[in-house]
């Protein structure tokens, strides 16, 4: 009979729990040997400790597990989960295999969502706030606070999650992970970390050329930051954007000096 | 015993896990270790704008296709802890904005040191993995466990020797720098020469580092403006 019919489809709450706290601990022993191997090593003793009977079956099953393997430090949790589930069906022998199809799966994806979009659009984000709100002590505090509650929140969730999903589609995760198309639709991140760039560029030219920065009110360089990305659609790309935002807001600083001068201000 | 250099030996222990090893959340970005370290020296405004600015200049710098460009965090922390520390010394100056350059240059050299060490470490760990290849190739978990130990402790290293270590060089320098008559009476040039020097910096790294596009176009610009906008509203606070 097939442990796997014996299985649920959710995997033990305290299993979900301790691979989840775990998975982001995959880098720690980083070498060019084996890589996260030693990590992903580490993450899933819980696992072997579960599913061995013996001293001597964990110690058959762990070697198999120490060995290379490079993947998205943040998307771990999928492989991580997708092994527990084998191990657990009796199928830890396809564990190494399993490994080499999610490298370049969990990489691809965990590199374009992670690196490239949500890490610096919150990053840039939390910057325009603490140059354009009054510095004091509760923006200082707060700013950095929901920057790292929302990336936590993301990640975190990413994490735990992809232990459910690994153990949810056990040997069929690589394919079920391709099937969600995430890569294209993250797509639309590129556009807002587009706009981002645009603002905080405004918002630099418009504390030097006035002294004010940007303000939370409606602002052309927003809107034109704004309209830019939407308007290019998805031929934009986002160095034209900024480049569209450096005209609207040079223009807009020369007209501020312009009308300074004629309503004689100073 | 300077407590608050304590709190920042610490803090670069954090640092140094968290960029590259332990969860990598967004706290050791200089975004908010600049605070944190701001927060700590009692320079809150200069530790912050010299992590905003370290922030900027390497906003995309993410390891990606092999590629190891300069670690934000530590050299983040390094400009943010020589930035305040010099803060603290400044009320003869004419311009309030020198030390927001002297913590620039020192997150710049900073920044090359995190291009250097974390080759260092690991092959510090391939040496170490054959002395336990027969232990890991039994399953042996104790030998499991110990070198995931030191993979925290080298990482914990990390962040002391590319962080702390140049921001508690810039400390000690400090005194000396400051007294230099040339440099205090053109305080102005010598923040246009820190200027050039951090760009030139990120210019020469760009080359070996890589990353996206937007930001690439985006950054130095964006960080460039700031610095002047920072080191003038500096000055109006302290000046």
């Amino acid at each position: 009979m097939n442990g796997a019919n014996l299985l649920p489809d959710k995997p033990p709450r305290k299993l979900v729990w301790s691979l989840g706290w775990r998975s982001g601990l995959v880098q720690t022993f980083f070498s060019h040997q084996r890589m996260q191997g030693i990590g992903v090593g580490w993450a899933l003793l819980p696992v072997l400790q579960r599913w061995s009977r013996s001293d001597d079956e964990f110690r058959r099953k762990a070697e198999r597990h120490f060995a290379y393997y490079n993947g998205n430090p943040y998307l771990a949790s999928f492989t991580l989960g997708a092994i527990a589930r084998l191990e657990a069906e009796g199928e830890g022998e396809r564990a190494p295999g399993m490994k080499q199809r999610m490298m370049p799966i969990t990489g691809a994806l965990g590199d374009r969502l992670f690196w490239h979009h949500l890490r610096p659009m919150i990053l840039a984000g939390c910057t325009i706030l603490l140059l354009t709100l009054p510095l004091n002590d509760t923006v200082v505090t707060l700013v950095p606070a929901v920057a790292l509650f929302l990336f936590g929140f993301i990640s975190w969730s990413f994490r735990f999650s992809g232990i459910r999903f690994g153990w949810r589609h056990g040997k069929d995760t690589p394919y079920a992970l391709s099937r969600l198309n995430l890569l294209r639709r993250s797509g639309f991140l590129g556009y807002i970390g587009a706009m981002i760039a645009g603002v905080v560029v405004s918002a630099g030219i418009l504390q030097v050329t006035t002294g004010s920065g940007l303000s939370i009110e409606v602002n052309p360089s927003v809107l034109a930051s704004i309209a830019a990305g939407l308007l290019l659609g998805r031929r934009a790309t986002p160095v034209w954007v900024v480049l569209i935002i450096l005209v609207v807001v040079v223009l807009e600083a020369v007209m501020m000096s312009r009308t300074t001068v004629a309503t004689g201000v100073f | 015993m300077d407590w608050s250099l304590v709190g920042a030996l610490l803090l670069a222990v954090i640092i140094g896990l968290d960029s590259s090893a332990a969860f990598m959340t967004l706290v050791g970005q200089p975004v908010v270790t600049g605070i944190l370290v701001g927060a700590l020296s009692g320079h809150i405004e200069a530790g912050m704008t010299a992590g905003l600015l370290m922030q900027l200049l390497w906003l995309d710098a993410s390891p990606l296709g092999g590629k190891l460009p300069p670690d934000p965090g530590p050299s983040g922390f390094a400009a943010a802890m020589a930035a305040a520390g010099a803060a603290a010394g400044t009320d003869g100056f004419a311009w309030a904005g020198f030390p927001l350059a002297y913590g620039m240059l020192w997150g710049t050299i900073a920044a090359y040191g995190t291009m250097l060490l974390p080759n260092l470490i690991r092959r510090f760990h391939d040496r170490l993995l054959p002395l336990f290849d027969l232990a890991l190739e039994a399953g042996d978990r104790g030998t499991l466990k110990r070198l995931f130990y030191m993979g925290l402790l080298s990482n914990g290293f990390y962040g002391i020797i590319a962080g702390w270590l140049p921001g508690a060089a810039a400390l000690l320098l400090w005194p000396w720098v400051s007294s230099i008559p040339l440099l205090v009476q053109h305080a102005n040039a010598s923040l246009a020469v820190g200027t050039l020097l951090v760009l030139g910096g990120w210019g020469l790294a760009r080359l070996y580092a890589g990353g996206s596009r937007w930001i690439a176009f985006t950054a130095p610009i964006a960080a460039t403006l700031l610095y002047l906008a920072f080191a003038g509203r500096l000055s109006g606070v302290n000046g």
